[in-house]
This record gives structure tokens, C-alpha cells and sequence, in this order.
């Protein structure tokens, strides 16, 4: 039974990307455009693993990651994928319980070794 | 999954999502430097008017209404601040004087990567191309028995899509700090050195990007490679 990831990105054209590499490698997607739309996706519907935008409307990534600690999914691994590089930002993530961060432009075959990775811990 | 992939990813959604993005990127470079143009002109026009009281007008009058017909040009950007109170408030100028160099280097960063990704690009959908028309269906199996750096050319693709999203994003938060310059200027009644201080490094501190810090303060980008960390 393949796994499912909920990717979680403002831009349309950059959630598509990392689609086509997970799928690629045989994950089903769950797309979400921001955190406000991410929460709704919590909705008991079973994820292994979140890849996750940090700079987005309404909510961002990081107060995205600190409401799932208070849910369900609080053990689902998430991974930030993003154009932030800032240590304070990186310290933040992890503070929250983020468990990789990717910055863009990645390679597609080091997010879904990211993704492998943590799904099977 | 091979095959299905090759077939959308390959010959239409990638080379879609890339000309869409290098079209949207092209069109927001062209607009802002036509906004950063209106906005030189409003700065050389006010400095003239106050260090040149007596001649401004046959000097910076001509500036100031071709300012505003380039803004004109450029709708949904903002030519920054509002000319008239510009040129009769000469304390809002060093701010504009300081940040034109920053979106110049930025925007001049952007559009020399778009042109360097769109190249290389557009040369890796042509090899892609060519591959394609060597094997009978468009399936990645057989794409990679031809050819076995058809796989990387297409993780090429992905990388390259990655950098112009990310260089459309740069712009995009040039055009929104232009339009935030302008209202605090509105806003604003004197602008001491403090404040002009203040407001840059607000900017600088908005930045999400090495890119964008490296241009701010006009040192050479640290090119590197893609990372992943763990924690």
C-alpha cells in the first residue's frame, strides 16, 4: 500500500514539482495551498509525512507545524521545504519538532531520500 | 508509473509550468524596471529641486512627468513614492536614494538567472525532444534504454523550473516592497536618517533568500548546492 504525503505550498506550479517527484516514486499527494487549508486536510484521513512551504498567506509553515504538535498528527514527520535560510528561522523549525529542512532548489531524488527516509523511521 | 509520468511530465506539464513561469517572471522584470525607472527619475528630479532651487523646474519638471508616464506604463506596480510630496519633501529622498541601488542589483540578479536558467532549459527540453522522437511511445523505460541521461535531464528540468519560481518570488517582493515604500512615505510626515535607517533594515530583515540579503547589501552570491539537513 503506497504512502501518503500532504504537500503543502502557496505556489500551484512549485506543489506540482514536488508532486511529480513523489509520484514518481510511487507516494500518493495530498496538495493543501497554505496552513489555513493544511488544518483541514487533518481531517482522520491517514499520513505518513508532511513536506511543507514556510513563507505562505494566512498561515505559514511554522505555525502550521505548532498546530499539528496539538493534534492527532502530532507523530507525522514533517519536512520544510523552502527559500529560507535564516539559522534563526532553521532553529525555530526545529524547536516545533520539523524533522528535515530542505531549501530549494532541491533534487528530486534528495527529497524523495528525505522522504523514504523518514517514512520508515 | 513510468509510463504515465514520461507522458505528462515530459510533453506537456513541464514544459508548460516552465514557459508559464519564465512569461510571468519576464513580464514582472519588464514592469519593475519601469517602475525602478519612474523612481530614479522622481529621485534625480527632487535632488535637483532641492540643491538646484532656482533652475529645477526647466530641469526636473521634464523627469518627474516622465516619471509618471512611465508609471503609467507599468500598472499593478507602483512608481513608489508620490511625486509632488517627494519633490516638496527633500528629507524622504536618501531613502529613495538608497534603496534604487538594491532593487537594481536585485532586479538585474533576477534577470540575469531567468536568461541563464531559461537557456539551459530550453537546451534540455530540446535533447528531451530528441529523445523522444527515438523511441516508438514515450515511455521512460525505453526513453532510458536509449539514453540513460534522460532521467537526469529531467531532474534538470525540475531543478531549473525550482530557480525561476524562485527568482519570479524575488520579483514579486520587489514590486510589494516598492508599493510598501510608497505608503510609508504617505504615511509619514519628516523622515529623519533614523527612520530611512529603520525602514532598511525592516527590509533587510523581510528577506527570505541569500540571494536577496547578498544584493541588499551588494555583495556576490555565494553560489551552493542544494541542501538538505537533518534534525
Amino acid at each position: 500500500m503506497s504512502k501518503t504525503i500532504l504537500v503543502i505550498d502557496d505556489s500551484g506550479s512549485f506543489r506540482q514539482v514536488v508532486k511529480m517527484a513523489l509520484q514518481k516514486a510511487s507516494y500518493e499527494v495530498v496538495e493543501a495551498i497554505d496552513g489555513v487549508d493544511a488544518c483541514a486536510k487533518l481531517d482522520g484521513r491517514k499520513l505518513n509525512l508532511i513536506v511543507c512551504d514556510v513563507n505562505m498567506p494566512r498561515m505559514d509553515g511554522l505555525e502550521f507545524v505548532k498546530h499539528l504538535k496539538t493534534t492527532n498528527y502530532k507523530f507525522t514527520p514533517v519536512i520544510m521545504l523552502t527559500t529560507e535560510t535564516q539559522e534563526a528561522k532553521k532553529a525555530e523549525g526545529r524547536a516545533a519538532g520539523v524533522r528535515a529542512w530542505v531549501t530549494k532548489p532541491f533534487q528530486p531524488s534528495q527529497l524523495v531520500d528525505a522522504v523514504a527516509k523518514l517514512c520508515a523511521a | 508509473m513510468g509510463l504515465a509520468f514520461m507522458q505528462t511530465a515530459t510533453t506537456s506539464i513541464v514544459i508548460k509550468l516552465a514557459t508559464t513561469v519564465a512569461h510571468a517572471a519576464s513580464n514582472r522584470q519588464v514592469s519593475l524596471i519601469r517602475s525602478l525607472i519612474a523612481l530614479t527619475a522622481v529621485f534625480v528630479a527632487g535632488w535637483l529641486t532641492h540643491h538646484f532651487p532656482d533652475q529645477w523646474f526647466w530641469i526636473a519638471s521634464p523627469l518627474a512627468a516622465w516619471a509618471a508616464y512611465t508609471t503609467r506604463l507599468a500598472p499593478g506596480h507602483t512608481a513608489g513614492p508620490p511625486l509632488t510630496s517627494t519633490l516638496q519633501a527633500p528629507d524622504k529622498l536618501p531613502l529613495i536614494g538608497q534603496v534604487i541601488p538594491i532593487w537594481q542589483r536585485l532586479i538585474d540578479h533576477a534577470k540575469q538567472h531567468s536568461e541563464s536558467h531559461s537557456e539551459d532549459m530550453l537546451r534540455v527540453f530540446n535533447s528531451l525532444l530528441a529523445k523522444l522522437h527515438q523511441v516508438p511511445s514515450p515511455d521512460s523505460v525505453q526513453l532510458n534504454s536509449v539514453d540513460p541521461t534522460a532521467q537526469d535531464e529531467i531532474d534538470q528540468v525540475l531543478v531549473g523550473f525550482q530557480a525561476q519560481d524562485r527568482l519570479s518570488q524575488m520579483l514579486d517582493n520587489v514590486s510589494q516592497d516598492m508599493s510598501k515604500m510608497e505608503a510609508w512615505l504617505k504615511e509619514e510626515g519628516n523622515v529623519d536618517e533614523k527612520q530611512v535607517n529603520e525602514w532598511l533594515e525592516r527590509l533587510y530583515a523581510s528577506y527570505t533568500m541569500e540571494e536577496q540579503r547578498s544584493q541588499h547589501i551588494g555583495k556576490a552570491v555565494i553560489q551552493r548546492e542544494s541542501a538538505i539537513e537533518f534534525f
